[in-house]
């Protein structure tokens, strides 16, 4: 759910010797209890016939993906910028372009946005509106209070979900936003950038699965019975795994910010998983 | 494999237990097969108290000598061949046992003066890093620049698994003054040393025996992927001061 | 007194959460590229092995795995370490390569110590109380040491050493070389010991009273390679230190 409680959120519209702006924010506050309760609803979908990929190009949407009988791929889900405020300003699109269907999600008016700094304080959410010529930084304000968890920005809540028939390759390029899959069977690349990605393959895994994260986790569960070639990638972070693994000795490699495990479970020789995590750790789960 | 050759194998333990049981099944059988192995047995009891350094010449006579006691007292048909036969036989396991102790680490004899890479030799065997590097010092400490310790030194320079005493032998060589032998054999070293402290210090002691002959050393030092950055600098640093 | 001896062993054996013991009090311990350590002698008959603040870090959604690596070992301790211990002597191989954790390590006397680490990550080694026999091979890793009693071979390329010796066994051999850092050494005023010093870039400094020996009527008043007996002389001590400076004190 992306809309907060009253008691959870406090908003505080910033003291400003300037009239105008005074007036605006004062609009704001009568305006935000009618929008506090809105969001955007988001439903598209398009045929999958003639389709061999999904392509999802996207930022600051938070994706869920699903495998479905249906022959068509389905997104749907809800939005929320600053509250209900923005909600317009996010665009997306989903068109078919010869035979790959392309998802494209933006905000081009991120900066236009209004901003809100939200910090924990006794426990409690706040968000405070930041006037946009004031640095932040500078208020002394934050500073006394010692705040510690500090983000700024428009306050931006995209939930999808894609259903999405088995038979399309499957390919997720994503900036904001973190992936989950839930036994997607797809031939895949997932690329996420900020976000974490976590896949759940209970009992079958695609042929060709490969996953990436740039400055965090990746997540996969598969089954422990599965056969399995494994490159297990990090610069920064660390792997963790229960599974038993068969390390190729000769491929794998640890020099200071780059450390490659490549080995093989119950044998090799089924399917291709290919986990890499930049800046994050590597989980991976054998059940 | 004829006769000669197993019975030699079979004094050294190196024949297969079931070719080893296959012989002593003969031996029982056939006393003048016997009678050889008693023979050679006893060549190679006589030839342990051998020195190593003794030259060959003496060795030889002396093995002569006991041979022809031997002979007075033998018991087996001693025709001609056999005679012949068995001193080819003695003779071949002599040099097969001083290859043997030639590639052995030699126990200290007392009869081997001036033998110095048997003294040396003596605590490499030493479980404990800092014994051998003490074992070094005093080896270096008495003596002026012997070739026979320069050999010992590069010797432990190739082979001690630890790279402190690896090291300390380098500090050693450099003061066993810059003769050739140094020179090359640290050269040697260089190209196939590991570890960065070690190579650091070959190339500063070649630099301060100013050994031209280590330039391209030094270079394909420099032009080789692998070799740690700070290495390179050393050698690079080295090249510009020969 | 034999009472009170008896409660206090029994706190010290108390297991401290995330504490790793090895049922060993004599023969070899190794450790291989375990970036941070602190060494330290002690009474006990076992190695204890505790990472920092007692409780290895493992983040929650790790619960349940195992942390791995390309080398192939595996965390056996729990602490994030492989410790194999064949016969007399443990292998100890730190399973993450960039971990910063720093491991105390408690030795009993008849263990020797022989430590690697040739990357970046490694850290200075702290030592002290130390009776061990105690080998270094570090590129990066500075050197501490106090109140140290037993042989020494210290060579790091990066790093700098500094010892502090309340005692100086005559048995002991001590070699302390670095490539590009200071080597910096404390003696008690009556040790006996005969000093080897050598630098090619640095300078040295001492104010020891040594005896450099003569050649002739000829003091030496000047060389990169000093040999001078302290006290008359004993236990041989060298410090290398090719691109930087030596100091020798007297406490």
């Amino acid at each position: 759910m992306i809309f907060h409680s009253p008691q959870r959120t406090m908003i505080f519209i910033s003291a400003k010797n300037n009239l105008m702006k005074t007036t605006i924010y004062a609009m704001i506050a009568l305006l935000l209890p009618l929008l506090l309760s809105a969001q955007r609803d988001i439903a598209t979908s398009q045929s999958s016939a003639g389709i061999k990929m999904l392509s999802v190009n996207s930022t600051w949407t938070n994706i869920k993906i699903v495998n479905w009988a249906g022959n068509e791929v389905k997104v749907e889900g809800q939005v929320s910028i600053n509250n209900g405020l923005n909600d317009d300003a996010y665009e997306y699109t989903l068109e078919k372009r010869g035979d790959v269907l392309l998802f494209e999600s933006e905000i081009p008016d991120l900066d236009d946005l209004p901003r809100f700094v939200t910090y924990e304080q006794d426990g409690q959410k706040i968000q405070r509106l930041v006037d946009k010529d004031q640095g932040w930084s500078s208020n002394d304000l934050w500073r006394e209070n010692g705040i510690a968890q500090i983000s700024i920005g428009p306050i931006i809540e995209v939930e999808l979900t894609f259903y999405i028939p088995q038979d399309l390759s499957l390919q997720v390029h994503q900036v904001h936003g973190d992936v989950q899959m839930d036994n997607v069977l797809n031939e895949m690349d997932i690329n996420t950038k900020h976000g974490h990605v976590e896949a759940i393959f209970s009992n079958d895994i695609p042929e060709h699965c490969k996953i990436s994260s740039t400055h965090n986790f990746v997540d996969v569960s598969v089954s422990n019975k599965e056969k399995l070639d494994l490159i297990l990638r990090t610069n920064h972070g660390d792997i963790y795994s229960d599974l038993n693994l068969n390390y190729n000795r000769a491929r794998c490699s640890d020099e200071m910010y780059n450390s490659k495990i490549v080995a093989s479970v119950n044998q090799g020789g089924g399917a291709e998983l290919a986990l890499t995590s930049t800046h994050g750790n590597i989980y991976l789960r054998g059940k | 494999m004829n006769d000669d050759d197993i019975l030699i194998k079979y004094l050294l333990g190196e024949l297969a237990e079931q070719d080893a049981a296959d012989l002593e099944a003969r031996l029982r059988k056939d006393p003048v097969l016997q009678n050889e192995l008693d023979l050679l047995r006893a060549v190679w009891d006589k030839s342990q108290s051998i020195p190593l350094a003794q030259p060959d010449v003496k060795a030889t006579q002396r093995f002569e000598q006991w041979l022809a006691d031997q002979e007075a007292t033998t018991v087996a048909p001693a025709t001609k061949a056999l005679r012949m036969w068995r001193y080819a036989a003695a003779a071949s396991v002599i040099m097969l046992l001083g290859a043997f102790w030639i590639l052995q680490k030699p126990a200290i004899s007392e009869e081997s003066n001036g033998s110095t890479q048997t003294d040396l030799l003596h605590w490499a065997a030493e479980e404990s890093s800092t014994e051998r590097i003490k074992g070094i010092h005093a080896t270096v400490r008495e003596k002026e620049a012997d070739p026979e310790i320069v050999e010992a030194l590069l010797k432990v320079l190739r082979d001690d698994k630890s790279a402190n005493v690896r090291l300390t032998a380098v500090e050693a060589l450099q003061t066993m003054g810059s003769g050739d032998n140094v020179k090359q054999g640290l050269l040697k070293a260089l190209a196939t040393e590991k570890t960065p402290v070690v190579q650091i210090a070959i190339i500063n002691v070649l630099v301060g025996a100013d050994a031209k002959i280590a330039k391209e050393g030094f270079q394909n030092l420099i032009n080789k992927e692998e070799i740690d950055s700070t290495v390179k600098d050393e050698a690079q640093l080295g090249l510009m001061r020969l | 007194m034999k009472i009170y001896t008896l409660i206090l062993a029994t706190f010290i054996t108390v297991p401290l959460m995330g504490q790793f013991k090895i049922n060993q009090s004599s023969g070899k311990i190794s450790f291989y590229e375990v970036n941070a350590v602190s060494f330290e002698g002690h009474s006990g008959s076992e190695i204890l092995i505790s990472p920092e603040d007692d409780d290895f870090e493992k983040p929650e959604r790790a619960e349940g795995l195992k942390l791995i690596s390309p080398a192939g070992i595996v965390d056996n301790s729990g602490i994030g370490l492989s410790v194999v211990t064949e016969g007399s002597e443990t292998a100890v191989h730190q399973i993450s390569s960039r971990s910063d954790t720093r491991y105390t390590v408690k030795v009993p006397a008849g263990v020797s110590i022989y430590y690697e680490c040739t990357t970046h990550a490694g850290r200075t080694v702290m030592v002290q109380d130390l009776a061990s026999e105690l080998e270094i091979s570090a590129n990066f890793n500075s050197v501490e040491l106090e109140r140290v009693s037993g042989p020494l071979a210290i060579s790091t390329v990066h790093g700098s050493i500094e010892a502090d010796f309340t005692e100086i066994s005559q048995d002991n051999s001590i070699s302390l070389h670095s490539v590009h850092n200071h080597v910096d050494v404390s003696v008690p005023s009556d040790a006996k010991a005969s000093f080897r010093l050598n630098t090619s870039w640095g300078e040295m400094f001492t104010d020891l009273d040594l005896d450099y020996g003569q050649r002739d009527d000829l003091r030496q008043i000047s060389s990169k390679k000093i040999a001078g007996k302290f006290n008359g002389g004993g236990v041989d001590f060298s410090l290398t230190s090719t691109h930087d400076d030596i100091y020798l004190r007297k406490k």
